[in-house]
């Protein structure tokens, strides 16, 4: 499991700037305080603390970046699909 | 490490064996069996899932990859209208889709490693507009823009991102192709030569090095057009 406030810190951990981020705060898109580059970062990290909680997170459904649906939205919705994600292995 | 795709038989092999005798440790990646060699992985590139699993393995095998070499693809000699439906998706699928998978699927590996080098393989017949290869030159038209925006998106982790495009080299890959095609094609380069794989090698090699970590986004017509 992950919390949504441990993805906002895994987050700031990476950025070199002092960034406020809060649960509903834009991942992608015109408001969004991450470049690209961030998101990337934001996907690896995910996945190796994945493979720590015995799964391989995957970033690349067809859902990810689907405007309404992205699990980028913001970072409740990325946790939220980190452990839908997670809880799917042990079903 | 340096992963090679479609490092089994023609250009692959030459610049796998190339690359070993350098000293360098290579993973090789291709649709044939080799249980000899344990740093072969039997796989397909147009399937996305078997290309996840060996990024899986490798990642957790924790070795620093370093570098990405996309030798894996198919010839079709076809006039467009003669061409089987099947040839083309066939084509389209290995050599454009197939090489979309494997820049995508190990690019993270690279960027763990803080930088590194992705070659992929065009031909001098994009350049040249070579009659009875469209669709084939269609595919790798594709893999060149691919690469250039590619480029881009992989620059901020330090990482290149270039094509090389061979003319006529010695690799079975001209079996299809009559010698006065080939010495047509051959006339178009700058060097009017058939080029020998080393002259690839060589090419892998120059773009593997530190010096050349400004280059990226380029299509490399070895030869010259």
């Amino acid at each position: 499991m992950i919390t949504t406030q441990e993805l906002i810190q895994i987050i700031k951990d990476m950025s070199e700037d002092d960034i406020d981020l809060v649960p509903d705060s834009s991942l992608v898109g015109g408001g969004s305080i991450i470049d690209s580059m961030g998101l990337v970062q934001i996907c690896l990290a995910l996945e190796e603390r994945s493979q720590s909680d015995g799964f391989s997170f995957d970033w690349t459904s067809e859902k990810a970046m689907s405007s309404l649906n992205s699990i980028f939205k913001n970072p409740e919705t990325l946790a939220q699909e980190y452990n839908r994600q997670l809880s799917a292995i042990h079903k | 490490m340096i992963i090679v795709t479609g490092g089994s038989s023609g250009l692959g092999k030459a610049i796998t064996e190339d690359l070993r005798q350098k000293g360098e440790n290579v993973v090789t990646i291709s649709r044939s069996n080799d249980p000899v060699d344990k740093n072969h992985f039997s796989c397909d590139i147009t399937n996305y899932q078997s290309l996840k699993q060996v990024y899986l393995h490798l990642s957790k095998c924790g070795d620093k990859i370093s570098a990405l070499v996309n030798c894996a693809g198919i010839a079709s000699m076809n006039l467009a209208i003669t061409t089987p439906p099947l040839t083309t998706e066939r084509v389209i699928r290995t050599n454009l889709i197939g090489t979309i998978y494997v820049n995508q699927i190990f690019a993270p590996l690279l960027i763990k490693n803080k930088g590194g080098r992705i070659i992929n393989f065009s031909t001098i017949a994009v350049h040249i507009g070579l009659k009875g290869e469209s669709v084939y030159v269609a595919s790798k038209a594709g893999v060149e823009g691919f690469s250039r925006v590619f480029a881009k998106e992989l620059s901020p982790f330090n990482i290149t991102v270039n094509c090389i495009a061979p003319g006529p080299i010695k690799t079975n890959l001209l079996k299809g192709i009559s010698d006065e095609q080939i010495k047509k094609i051959v006339n178009n380069q700058t060097i009017s030569q058939i080029m020998q794989p080393s002259a690839i090698t060589e090419m892998v090699t120059l773009l593997l090095r530190d010096e050349s970590r400004n280059i990226t986004g380029q299509v490399i017509n070895v030869g010259g057009v």
